[in-house]
């Protein structure tokens, strides 16, 4: 569904070149979920950027469903670290946006729009206003808002890392639901270890300075997975530690940012 | 959480109930009441002090001097008030609908709102009463020159407001609508000039206050119409009760446009409070 072949980038600043991605090769297949885990700064984000059509790579290639990416593409839907809700429009218009965008509206799908928000929880907030609604109310109306595109392709870069630490269990718990429902390919930029393990598929642990992969680790918990009792604790716990592992044995990349390209790259593969 | 109403929890906080429970009356009270109280405060010392010193009309009237002005001309008043509200407002009007298309024009691209906006805002600094004397020579005596005295000096405020609006919206809704492809104008209507209503109202309101002392000036000027002329004429009359009674009116055309717009800023952006706050 996604592939990346080679694909590299390169920010120009005052200070000169920054590689923040470097020889990426990836195949991400049809309705996988897929964590991206790494420290700050590791070119998480770029990655997704990359794939979402808002960047384009200055090495290498991006092609989503075969076709290379050029610009933003109808079929994929972002989800950011805020919730990046209209504050004027009501909860159930700013979920309709992107058909209003896309001239796509119907009433068929302002029904949908209902039923995607009642799923998540927000039954009778429809005519409220965003900021009326709590930090995890919020978010969830922008995952409303990707999942009406009926996207073959999500990107979520963070969205649950503003929210306190038990809504956002609550939320990475909806979305897995929402993602065995829907089964869209989806790709999960995140801090959070926990995280990685209770949604993904396959977890992509990178490496900074430049940002390449590391690792790539196949998570075989079956779902629906969680962190409470009768779930698979053991496998969970075993997957969480290789994870934690991986990530702490890194060095942590210099505070000074950015002086990448003075610095000799990582170790790649561990 | 000091006002929950668990018994269980009043008890850990130290009994907030009943502060919890006066606070909405409170503000109630605080809102209206004592700014009105204040009002009412400030006009008895006034009076008091007219009394005490034996300050004589024509230097100071006291408040029932301007109330016996009020009742001595009340339709000369009132009409002079409309002539002043209507240039007031129609320089207002022109100056709102031309800032709003001129600013409109100049942030949708980056480059010329860059070229642009420091003039703008150095010329919005330029008094502009002091080109009253030279609106009379320009435009003669009538209304002209006070529609175009209240235009110029409402334009600035509009556009610098409006430009700044436009381009303060933040990155995440920007990358949001290019992330679902939005053509340049609908990400233009739909979200910039959307963001930018409650700056918009800053400049109105900015915009309005001025209007009024734009329309004064310019009638103090040249005029035979409008409470600034009625101020200048009580002038050569030595009626200062009669000056007093028609400041005293400008206070209230003010402060009553003002607040006109005030409400409907909060009517129509009931969300621009919240997340400002």
């Amino acid at each position: 569904m996604i592939e990346l072949v080679g694909v590299g980038q390169t920010f120009r600043s005052r200070d000169g070149e920054i590689v923040a991605l470097r020889d990426i090769d990836l195949e991400i297949r049809e309705g996988e979920f897929v964590a991206v885990i790494g420290r700050s700064g590791c070119g998480k984000s770029t990655l997704l950027r990359l794939i979402a059509g808002l960047l384009a790579p200055t090495a290498g290639q991006v092609r989503v469903a075969r076709e290379p990416v050029t610009g933003p593409r109808r079929d994929i839907a972002m989800m950011f670290q805020r919730p990046a809700l209209l504050p004027w429009r009501s909860v159930l218009d700013n979920v309709l946006l992107p058909a209003e965008i896309h001239r796509t509206r119907s009433p068929q799908l302002r029904e949908q729009a209902r039923a995607l928000l009642d799923t998540v929880g927000l039954a009778g907030f429809h005519r409220r206003l965003p900021h009326e609604l709590s930090g995890g109310m919020q978010q969830r109306v922008a995952l409303c808002r990707a999942l009406i595109q009926q996207p073959r392709v999500l990107l979520m870069d963070e969205p649950f890392s503003a929210l306190d630490a038990l809504t956002r269990e609550e939320l990475a718990g909806e979305l897995q639901r929402v993602h065995m429902d829907q089964s869209c390919t989806t790709v999960f930029v995140t801090h959070s270890i926990q995280e990685a393990v209770l949604l993904a598929d396959r977890v992509i642990v990178f490496s900074p300075r430049p940002g390449s992969i590391r690792r790539l680790l196949d998570v075989k918990i079956p779902r629906p997975r969680s962190f409470g009792y009768g779930a698979h604790l053991e496998e969970v716990a075993a997957c969480a530690a290789e994870l934690h592992e991986l990530l702490l044995a890194d060095p942590s990349p210099r505070r000074d940012f950015p002086a990448v390209t003075t610095q000799q790259p990582g170790p790649n593969g561990p | 959480m000091t006002t929950t109403q668990s018994p269980a929890y009043t008890v850990v906080d130290g009994a907030p109930t009943a502060g919890g429970v006066g606070r909405p009356g409170r503000s109630r009270y605080s809102s209206i009441g004592l700014p009105f109280a204040g009002a009412v405060a400030a006009i008895g010392l006034w009076w008091a002090a007219t009394v005490v010193f034996g300050i004589r009309p024509f230097f100071l009237p006291a408040p029932p001097d301007i109330v016996a002005s009020f009742r001595e001309y009340p339709g000369y008043l009132f009409r002079e008030m409309l002539v002043t509200l209507a240039e007031t407002l129609i320089g207002f009007g022109i100056a709102v609908a031309g800032g709003l298309v001129i600013s409109i024009v100049l942030a949708a691209s980056r480059t010329i709102e860059r070229a642009t906006l420091p003039l703008l805002v150095a010329l919005n600094s330029v008094p502009k009463v002091a080109v009253a004397p030279l609106l009379v020579v320009w435009l003669g005596f009538g209304y002209q020159p006070k529609i175009v005295l209240v235009l110029l000096i409402c334009f600035f405020p509009v556009v610098v407001a409006t430009m700044s609006g436009l381009t303060s919206t933040p990155a995440e809704l920007s990358e949001l609508a290019r992330s679902l492809s939005a053509s340049w104008w609908q990400s233009y209507l739909k979200v910039r000039l959307r963001w930018a209503m409650p700056q918009i109202f800053v400049g109105l309101k900015v915009a309005i206050s001025l209007a009024v002392i734009g329309a004064v000036v310019a009638e103090i000027n040249s005029s035979q119409r409008g409470l600034g002329a009625v101020i200048v004429n009580s002038g050569y009359a030595s009626d200062t009760p009669l000056a007093f009674a028609a400041i005293t009116l400008l206070a209230v055309l003010s402060v009553v446009l003002f607040y006109l717009l005030a409400g409907l800023e909060r009517l129509l952006l009931p969300w621009a409070r919240a997340i400002s706050g």
